[in-house]
């Protein structure tokens, strides 16, 4: 226990975060380091900056004054690694941190060969000396662990070239000049030595994919310090030929609607590239080449016409938690549904076509009703507001979809008759099982007109009974469009909507961390419940995992995803921001 | 059989009284607590023998009469109620039978689940089936009238049954047959007649949204006679006749020994005289009965000792008490329903056999299985922090070698010799861990035994 702990401590520890890998000065000469089958490399620029950026955030600190992570290091787990910690700190006579800011300061990098089944992680010192001791200090310590458990020493040391490594099990650890190398394939290591004393062998570097990839992402970096990776898309489609995704199709409607677009970029761009940069905030940029004829004509319901296509402006009422805006086109999504899937989803579809065509007396679902939407959809969460007297046990939050009608006056009165059935259904399920119905209600407010289904409970409704504090809600204002969870969201909604306005992008997805701690944090006892049953948690225990959750959410202040593309390029954006005023509590109580 | 035919029933359902010839030791404590909550810690067990029998019998009804209901276990019945899932349902039994501070109440509650089956499957209605389960722990260990009466309005039990609607022009016949042949007096006791009669009693007894409603439209307000008495009963009054019986004493009390001292074995009514008696004059409370069997020479006798086997229930759950560990119980229940026993679904109206019918070549091998993944199961916790600690601890504290702690505190049974010296050698392979040990222990046919 204690030789692996030393050895993820100095080894893995430097690799820290292994998600991570790291490239110090130029990505084109290190990549070198890698097979030329390698399909996918991740890199930290400049390490030490991160690392101190990380050390120094306030989310660290927050997470370090948890009390589960304060008990992890009481714990008998914890403390070897204290301990381990200790005793290397001792030997080489400054701190861990310190030593690991050294010893990766030109970068961290790692590489993923689907080839030989391997994975490299490198990193270059800034002193080889440094580098040399703690190597050396680790397998001692590791050798002297296994004496004490009466065990043979677990690696074997070896020398190849100028190199000195050791192989453990199931993996192998190398030291060249100021470099390190940890690879489960010691063929990867002998590579990245080879290639750095002579650049002999074709590399990473000299492929176009990489070549690309690097070039683009030279004009987006946003500083020296962030982590980026490449990925050979090419190569990757050619190993997962059977997979529908990466042939540009998937058999699930949902994800056709809300991704379709992407699958079109993946089918014919030959690479990708990410950045992640961290501040007091999180930013990531995920990349693509792209170019115009690549968008499909049937998937034109995705990217709008000419690829101008972009999302309605987000409404964000009272309470507001999240909203996922878009340009679709859920007509023509529609109409191009052969083009887009397997002949067994289409055979589903056309049934679900025939059984929402009764409840819409014989209008065609597909053609005449979600042909009739404008492009552009939007779907708001906000947080529930109930009833003093009738409080549900799981208080979900209200959900509304904000969409615009072509014809609007001809099609709400088939949508309205269209709701009114569809209460009527959920009425009789209702009654034979003993539930409480829904009473429907139309009403006029100033220019929109409202209809909803309340449920009723006779006085005396034994508590239990009312789980979801639910009523639907269909409203018209103009050409807007409202189906909603709650009356009073589709009422505010109604209220919001006015001139069409748009954002930026094609799609976009927004968070308020707040609130969702706030909705988190109502459901505090559905949420521990759960997870008694789910983790085998007694009380005490499924509080404090539910603690840790609220507290990670508690540091958030707002999630925010932008996709979009342009003449040359797909970009996806994920920027998340932190909330520093929670981070001085620590904690979510 | 013969055997216990021949023992003399007043020595049998006499107290037992430890001598220097029968002590009150480890392995009848751990008995006790087996048949009684599941299985009881090395410490229970420990403290049971300082305390003696007694003492130990009277904090596990203590326990069972003031049980405070964990906000957070009602929070969840309601919240899987509103999912109309009945099998997250059975999670949360398992979850409560594993955190209970009461335990006994958590053993009658399932035992008379088994006696009053009923299935979610057909009844379709988690809400229901949670309101019953709530009714059998109330009534679990007081009075068996009032119990039945409550039973029989139960809606689950009502949906079960058939019973949705009785009305007096049609009379279902379901209820009453079951009341007497499975729940109150057992086959040959009554007549078709007297089924039909009955029925009658029942009439106007439906479900009207989800809740019992007495219709009196549609009761049959008519003389009916049967069980050798006539007038215009209705159907608690039915049940007070059928429970007046000379049969339904003795019938409980069958039940009962066959649950908690032996499987499966036809007792005579002879040997159960006195328990019957007792029941009797106890007007058929189920406390009074259960303390009686677990005090008696009988249940601490070589009859009773390892002489019943586990349901799949009873060893996992038992299993993890012992450890003082949880696991997924998600999980777990879906492992259960592999064995044929997950909570809430019984077979039939019969409930589950148990018995010999646990244990077939596949089944011994899932069992095991089911242990030794318990063990290793990422989501297994142990409040000792790791199966490792947990027997570094608990043998710490044993005046003995591995084997001689494993059998005193979890086997009704010895091992034989030749398991022993398996069991030597394997234990000299240092790679051969607390996990592996366990899981090797376990998966013995003699573990299988309660």
């Amino acid at each position: 226990m204690l030789h692996r702990t030393i050895c993820m401590l100095v080894v893995v520890g430097s690799c820290w975060g292994t998600c991570l890998s790291a490239f110090a000065q130029q990505g084109e000469q290190v990549a070198k380091i890698f097979p030329d089958s390698t399909v996918a490399i991740l890199a930290i620029q400049r390490p030490k900056d991160l690392i101190t950026e990380i050390e120094n955030h306030f989310v660290t600190q927050s997470v370090m004054k948890l009390p589960e992570v304060k008990k992890f290091f009481r714990s008998p787990q914890g403390a070897i690694i204290k301990f381990a910690k200790g005793i290397v700190e001792t030997q080489i006579g400054e701190s861990l941190w310190d030593n690991l800011k050294t010893n990766t300061e030109k970068g961290i990098w790692l590489g993923f060969d689907p080839e030989r089944n391997g994975v490299l992680v490198a990193f270059q010192s800034s002193d080889e000396a440094k580098l040399k001791r703690i190597a050396g200090i680790a397998l001692t310590m590791v050798g002297q662990q296994a004496e004490r458990d009466g065990k043979p020493i677990p690696y074997k040391k070896s020398n190849y070239r100028d190199a000195i490594a050791a192989k453990f099990d199931d993996f192998l650890i190398a030291r060249y000049e100021d470099w390190f190398f940890l690879t489960n394939k010691p063929d990867m290591a002998k590579f990245a030595v080879d290639n750095l004393m002579d650049s002999s062998q074709p590399s990473a570097a000299d492929q176009v994919w990489f070549r690309t990839a690097y070039d683009q992402l030279q004009t987006s970096l946003p500083s020296p310090s962030c982590v980026w990776g490449a990925v050979n898309l090419e190569q990757i489609k050619k190993l997962s030929k059977n997979d529908l995704a990466f042939n540009g199709q998937t058999e699930n409607p949902g994800v056709e609607l809300i991704f379709g677009g992407i699958l079109d970029v993946v089918k014919n761009a030959s690479t990708a590239n990410f950045h992640l940069h961290l501040d007091q905030d999180l930013s990531i940029q995920v990349n693509t080449p792209f170019q115009p004829d690549w968008a499909s004509e049937n998937r034109e319901f995705f990217f709008g016409q000419n690829l101008t296509g972009l999302a309605p402006k987000a409404i964000k009422p009272d309470h507001w938690i999240a909203s996922l805006t878009s340009y679709r086109d859920i007509g023509e999504w529609w109409l191009a549904k052969e083009d887009l899937y397997p002949e067994n989803v289409i055979a589903q579809l056309a049934q679900t076509d025939s059984q929402l065509s009764t409840i819409f007396s014989g209008l065609d679902f597909g053609e005449d009703v979600l042909g009739s939407f404008q492009p552009g959809v939007q779907i708001i969460a906000t947080q529930n507001r109930f009833d003093d007297k009738y409080i549900p046990d799981l208080k979900l939050p209200a959900f509304a979809l904000v969409g615009r009608l072509k014809e609007s006056d001809s099609i709400q009165r088939r949508m309205r008759i269209a709701f009114q059935s569809v209460i009527g259904f959920a009425n009789i399920n209702l009654g034979m099982n003993g539930q409480p119905q829904l009473e429907v209600e139309t009403e006029k407010r100033d220019e929109s007109r409202i209809s909803s289904a309340q449920y009723f409970y006779e006085e005396g409704t034994e508590e239990g009974l009312v789980l979801f504090n639910f009523s639907p809600t269909i409203a018209f204002k103009g050409d807007h469009l409202i189906i909603s969870s709650t009356r009073d969201l589709a009422i505010e909604l109604a209220d919001l909507v006015g001139q069409p306005k748009t954002e930026d992008s094609n799609t976009e997805l927004q968070i308020d961390g707040k609130m969702l701690h706030q909705v988190l944090q109502a459901n505090l006892e559905s949420l521990v419940a759960q997870n008694m049953l789910e983790e085998g948690n007694s009380r005490d225990e499924a509080e404090n995992a539910i603690e840790i959750l609220l507290s990670a959410v508690n540091l958030l202040k707002e999630l925010k995803l932008d996709f979009d593309v342009n003449d040359d390029q797909m970009q996806m954006a994920v920027k998340v921001r932190f909330d520093s005023a929670n981070s001085k509590s620590g904690n979510a109580k | 059989m013969m055997e216990l035919n021949s023992i003399d029933p007043e020595w049998a359902w006499a107290e037992f009284e430890p001598d220097r010839q029968n002590l009150w030791d480890r392995k009848k404590a751990a008995h006790l607590f087996r048949r009684s909550a599941f299985t009881g810690t090395a410490d229970q067990i420990d403290r049971s023998v300082r305390l003696g029998m007694k003492s130990t019998l009277d904090q596990l009804f203590d326990q069972a009469g003031n049980e405070s209901i964990d906000p957070q276990m009602a929070t969840a019945g309601r919240l899987i109620t509103g999912g109309s899932d009945a099998k997250s349902l059975a999670s949360w039994w398992l979850l409560r039978m594993l955190k209970t501070k009461s335990p006994l109440l958590e053993v009658m509650t399932f035992f008379w689940h088994g006696h009053f089956a009923t299935g979610a499957e057909k009844v379709m209605d988690s809400r229901a089936m949670l309101r019953q389960n709530e009714l059998l722990r109330k009534h679990a260990l007081g009075e068996f009238e009032s119990f039945v009466k409550a039973i029989s309005s139960d809606v689950a039990m009502l949906v079960y049954l058939d019973s949705q609607q009785n009305r007096k022009t049609r009379p279902n016949e379901n209820y009453a047959r079951e009341l007497m042949e499975l729940f109150c007096l057992g086959t040959g006791n009554y007549t078709e007649s007297d089924i039909k009669e009955i029925a009658r009693c029942f009439t106007g007894w439906e479900i009207r949204r989800g809740k019992f409603r007495f219709n009196k439209y549609q009761h049959d307000t008519k003389q009916k006679s049967f069980l050798g008495k006539s007038g215009d009963f209705d159907g608690n009054r039915a049940v007070e006749i059928v429970l007046q019986q000379p049969a339904a004493a003795e019938f409980i009390a069958r039940k009962l020994v066959r649950h908690f001292v032996f499987d499966n074995v036809d007792i005579s009514s002879r040997l159960l005289d006195p328990l019957t008696r007792k029941l009797r004059s106890s007007q058929m409370n189920i406390s009074v009965c259960v303390k009686k069997i677990m005090t008696s020479n009988l249940f601490y006798s070589k009859y009773s000792i390892g002489r019943k086997i586990k349901s799949p229930v009873e060893l996992a759950v038992g299993f993890l008490r012992f450890l003082n560990a949880s696991t997924n119980v998600n999980q777990l229940a879906d492992r259960l329903l592999g064995l044929g026993q997950l909570p809430f679904y019984p077979p039939n109206v019969k409930g589950w056999p148990g018995g010999k019918t646990w244990i077939n070549a596949s089944s011994i091998l899932g069992r095991a299985n089911l242990l030794a993944e318990i063990l290793v199961h990422d989501k297994t916790k142990f409040r000792a922090g790791s199966v490792d600690n947990w027997f570094e601890q608990a043998l710490k504290s044993y005046n003995g070698s591995t084997l001689e702690w494993f059998e005193e505190y979890l086997l009704a049974t010895s091992l034989a010799d030749a398991t022993k010296q398996s069991f030597a050698r394997l234990e000299k392979n240092t790679e051969f861990g607390a996990a592996q040990k366990l899981a090797w222990l376990v998966a013995l046919p003699e573990f299988q035994l309660s």
